[in-house]
């Protein structure tokens, strides 16, 4: 879910604006010697924005889903390349279809490509596939880590609205209205996910050695960066909501002084 | 029209509007974006209750489209997409905090639709590596935005042939759906492969310059210091009042 400009206040914006930056440095710093990498992310950025454009029906349901691609991404090109990828998509959905803010862009980038790129799946997807690859742990694996990917996506978006104070509306009434549904996307997403990964299994095998290697990244490694940014997140939520903005300082200063 | 068709279209108007001889589509993409960034900055920083004081940061894109020739009507019908997720997180608000987010949010989308197309994608990529962004992300999003035309029209191909042999059907089932996306997908791969080796054969090392140039001139320091100094006069405003 891309949030808008209207939901973030500027401290917030720019708390989640440094923490998805430095992310990104570090990304462009892991990726950058690997020059064959390019073009493949230059093409799978623009395979990715137009699937997102071709929906498939959800059976049961009468509605339709489509496919976000973080855990696809990360699996055919790594977690760092897969980040990149996604975090230029929704670069672009931002500045050619204004789906999502300019401001927000950070608070996008961290609830969507890091939480699906850089914490589903290294710490779910790759463990859940282990060393056996069957199309079973696929499914079972591509299911999970959407699903929790877009979980914690959608929790997210709700720590940063609260935190920038815009709505009204209760931190837990938000997280029921956004968790469920979110759930049901990110079952939609998994078995997309699965799908495309059982037609590359038959046709390209060759393209998922990415995802059953062993990770670049140890898990204790991913512990302290997650670790790292919950507590920065935390700081931000207390420090955005604790402080006065410049328009109340200059009302406090002055009803002060009067 | 479908999404496929609809994102073609939005793509190519693009291109069409930034190549317009107007005074905005002159000014240095490093400018406008400051611009931008100064408005959201101060628009997002007023509290959403004040929707009076919200409602004068509309004069910024409506001075523009008029300066643009772009129609402020069809700027405001562009921005609606944004308001049923607007409407659904204010509408537990007070009216006047309601209005306040309706504002800030159709405002800030109309900001950034006038950004796009007064400028251009290509020339926007250069602003921002010369803004300081990195390099690697900016040749990553012209990528992106280059082949994205290529995809976009091979997939529309493709969605045609479906549709003309399934009346009625609009979504895909997903068993459907794994195949079309699939076969896309393997045609992603070989292009990149094929891609690859083409810029390897031109001497490929990393490294990209994007051709396209930019100049900052005296009016783009006093377009940037005469939006600045009135959107802070905006953000400001009752402090001002208060001090008179």
């Amino acid at each position: 879910m891309h949030m808008s400009d209207a939901l973030v206040s500027p401290p917030v914006a720019g708390v989640m604006g440094v923490i998805s930056t430095t992310l990104l440095w570090i990304a462009i710093r892991k990726v950058k010697s690997e020059t064959n990498l390019l073009p493949l992310m230059g093409v799978m950025g623009a395979f990715t924005l137009v699937v997102q454009m071709i929906n498939f029906a959800i059976p049961g349901t009468g509605s339709s889903g489509h496919l976000i691609g973080g855990i696809l991404l990360s699996a055919l090109l790594g977690p760092w390349a897969g980040f990149i990828t996604l975090s230029s998509v929704l670069i672009l959905q931002c500045l050619l279809f204004a789906d999502g803010g300019l401001l927000a862009l950070g608070c996008n980038i961290f609830n969507m490509a890091v939480c699906s790129c850089l914490i589903a799946y290294p710490l779910v997807f790759r463990p859940l596939m282990g060393n056996v690859v069957s199309g079973g742990r696929f499914t079972l694996a591509s299911i999970i880590a959407c699903t929790v990917a877009l979980e914690l996506g959608a929790a997210f978006v709700a720590i940063e609205t609260e935190a920038s104070g815009v709505t009204a509306l209760p931190i837990s009434r938000f997280l029921l209205f956004l968790l469920p549904i979110h759930f049901v996307i990110g079952l939609g997403e998994g078995l997309a996910t699965s799908v495309l990964f059982s037609f590359l299994r038959r046709y390209k095998p060759e393209l998922l050695q990415q995802a059953t290697s062993p990770v670049r990244l140890s898990s204790q490694q991913m512990w302290i960066g997650v670790a790292v940014i919950l507590v920065l997140g935390i700081c931000g939520y207390f420090w955005a909501s604790s402080l006065p903005d410049g328009l109340e300082w200059s009302i406090e200063r002055t009803s002060v002084s009067q | 029209m479908n999404k496929l068709e609809q994102s073609i279209h939005q793509l190519s108007l693009i291109e069409q509007m930034a190549d317009h001889p107007g005074t905005i589509h002159r000014l240095d993409a490093r400018c406008k974006l400051l611009v931008l960034c100064m408005y959201l900055l101060c628009l997002l920083s007023v509290p959403t209750d004040h929707w009076i004081q919200l409602s004068g940061f509309l004069l910024f894109p409506f001075i523009t489209s008029k300066q643009a020739h772009l129609g402020y009507g069809q700027l405001f019908l562009y921005s609606l997409a944004v308001l049923p997720f607007l409407v659904l997180i204010g509408i537990f608000n007070s009216w006047n905090s309601f209005i306040g987010i309706l504002i800030r949010g159709l405002a800030s989308v109309q900001a950034l639709y006038l950004l796009i197309r007064t400028t251009g994608f290509h020339t926007l990529c250069k602003g921002m590596q010369r803004l300081g962004v990195p390099t690697m992300l900016v040749v990553q999003l012209w990528f992106v935005y280059r082949y994205l035309f290529v995809w976009l029209q091979e997939a529309l191909s493709m969605d045609r042939a479906r549709r003309a042999r399934s009346y009625g059907h609009r979504a895909y089932p997903l068993s459907q759906w794994g195949i079309f996306v699939g076969q896309l997908l393997i045609r992603t791969l070989n292009r990149s492969e094929h891609l690859h080796r083409a810029m390897i054969a031109r001497g490929f090392n990393g490294q990209f310059s994007l051709p396209y140039s930019l100049r900052w001139e005296a009016r783009d320091t006093c377009y940037l210091l005469c939006w600045s100094f009135f959107f802070l006069c905006l953000r400001f405003l009752p402090f001002i009042l208060n001090q008179l």
